[in-house]
């Protein structure tokens, strides 16, 4: 822990707001560190002469300037909009409705939602032209469709890239390449793999050379997100 | 005309030695300029599962055992680097931080048994003569394992090699993979364990190992030796994948 992240806390750390782990991190530092020691007295030190302050309470005259000086500003206000437009947005309609009421309501709207659903399902005969209804979406046989195991890894990938690309530019350059450099062999490595999905769809062994490099993505840019935090 | 001569020479001469001792001089300072700091700490642990947690962006980690209830970090550090130490119990956590890449070399002693997992991005990671739970993880960096005891190991590299020499356990698990490099196993010649290889564009070789009910895939190969016993697998895409018999020093 650095100096300024444990000046930070301090001010939780004397409330006794801060977790477990943080605590210990910024107890830690206290004892090895002068300065922030020194802070910690003095922040500990104000911290305690305030709590010794008497509390009082204000007098009834301060109450009532405080009430109207807020009734002149909310009549300033007003005043000012005097439009019809303004009178629109600000008019405030008020309803009362009984119990039996608002169940019917809900009821009403809650069939009338399913009534709709109902019919958009529907199969719409007269709606279909002759030739789409002979339309038969056929899929290649070869075609490879990722299961939910890869898809997910995806969905990893794309999250974790996109925090990393939020912090990239802040890298040290030789992180930078480190990182292009590496990141180019493993998103060669899934291209690849997609290569062979496509030759042999059914193969369990190139399935598993997908999801192995999927995770390998994933661990490379848990690996740099850790140390650029 | 001669002596304007020799002045001019012996002036030239005297200039260039002034010079060359000029530079002598200077140049250990300008080296000096990267200055280096040490980083030393002993963290008393219990005797039963001892850990250490270590992440270090760019070079070297090097862990030996010895037998005291001790873990001892020795390290050489860029200057702008800082080392964040945490301790639970025998739990010893460290990382080193830094704001531009640098170097940080640590030597390690740790208990015999302890749990090891280490981190690090660009850097050559060696660990010998443990026993406890390893696991590893590098991007660059070459893995090194020697005379290693332990019934789990972990060793993960995208592009740095692994190299893993020890003793297997009979229901120990041993997981290795490097996506670009090779991946080469020392083990005992009567060494019970059933493996898993999988290297899609090269060769996998045996070292001479004959396997049991073996089945063969154009990018995997898969058989146990000795009964089976250990769980081996190996994995590379664009490495090579080695067995070798005997342990390598």
């Amino acid at each position: 822990m650095n100096c300024l992240d444990c000046q930070d806390l301090l001010s939780e750390y004397i409330d006794g707001d801060l977790k477990p782990n943080k605590r210990l991190m910024v107890s830690d530092h206290l004892k090895s560190c002068q300065n922030c020691s020194l802070v910690h007295q003095d922040l500990k030190h104000i911290v305690g002469l305030g709590q010794q302050l008497p509390l009082l309470a204000p007098e009834n005259a301060l109450w009532k300037k405080i009430e109207k000086e807020i009734s002149e500003i909310s009549t300033l206000e007003n005043s000012k909009s005097k439009s019809s437009w303004a009178k629109f947005w600000q008019h405030r309609w008020q309803f009362s409705i009984s119990a039996p009421q608002l169940t019917g309501a809900l009821a009403t709207v809650a069939i009338l939602l399913f009534l709709a659903s109902s019919f958009s399902y529907a199969p719409q005969n007269s709606a279909l032209s002759s030739s789409m209804q002979n339309t038969i979406v056929a899929r290649p046989a070869n075609a490879y469709v990722a299961n939910p195991t890869e898809m997910e890894l995806t969905g990893t990938i794309e999250r974790l890239s996109h925090n990393i690309k939020e912090s990239y530019q802040e890298w040290d350059p030789e992180i930078q390449s480190l990182y292009d450099r590496n990141l180019l062999l493993v998103n060669q490595t899934i291209e690849d793999c997609n290569q062979l999905s496509k030759r042999s769809p059914e193969d369990p062994v190139v399935h598993e050379l997908m999801i192995t490099a999927y995770q390998e993505k994933i661990r490379l840019l848990e690996q740099f997100l850790s140390y650029n935090k | 005309m001669k002596k304007k001569l020799f002045i001019n020479n012996s002036f030239s001469i005297t200039a260039i030695v002034s010079g060359l001792l000029l530079a002598a001089f200077f140049l250990p300072i300008t080296q000096a300029a990267n200055f280096i700091k040490t980083y030393s700490r002993s963290f008393k642990v219990s005797s039963e599962n001892p850990a250490l947690t270590i992440s270090n962006p760019s070079g070297s980690i090097k862990v030996t055992s010895w037998d005291k209830s001790e873990i001892k970090l020795v390290a050489n550090l860029d200057e702008n680097l800082e080392v964040s130490e945490n301790q639970k119990g025998s739990s010893i956590n460290i990382e080193v931080r830094c704001s531009k890449i640098g170097q940080a070399n640590f030597e390690i002693n740790v208990p015999t048994n302890s749990t090891l997992d280490i981190k690090s991005l660009n850097g050559i990671i060696e660990i010998s003569s443990i026993a406890g739970p390893i696991s590893v993880q590098t991007t660059e960096g070459e893995i090194s394992l020697k005379e290693i005891t332990s019934s789990n190991v972990t060793a993960k590299s995208t592009s740095g090699s692994i190299l893993f020499s020890g003793k297997l356990f009979q229901k120990g698990i041993y997981n290795f993979s490097s996506l670009e490099n090779t991946v080469s196993i020392f083990l005992l010649p009567d060494s019970a364990f059933t493996l898993s290889a999988t290297a899609s564009s090269e060769k996998i070789d045996l070292g001479g190992f004959q396997l049991l009910d073996l089945v063969r895939h154009e990018r995997r190969l898969s058989g146990k030796h000795s009964g089976g016993g250990a769980s081996i697998n190996l994995n590379t895409y664009r490495g090579k994948i080695r067995l070798n018999k005997g342990l390598s020093k």
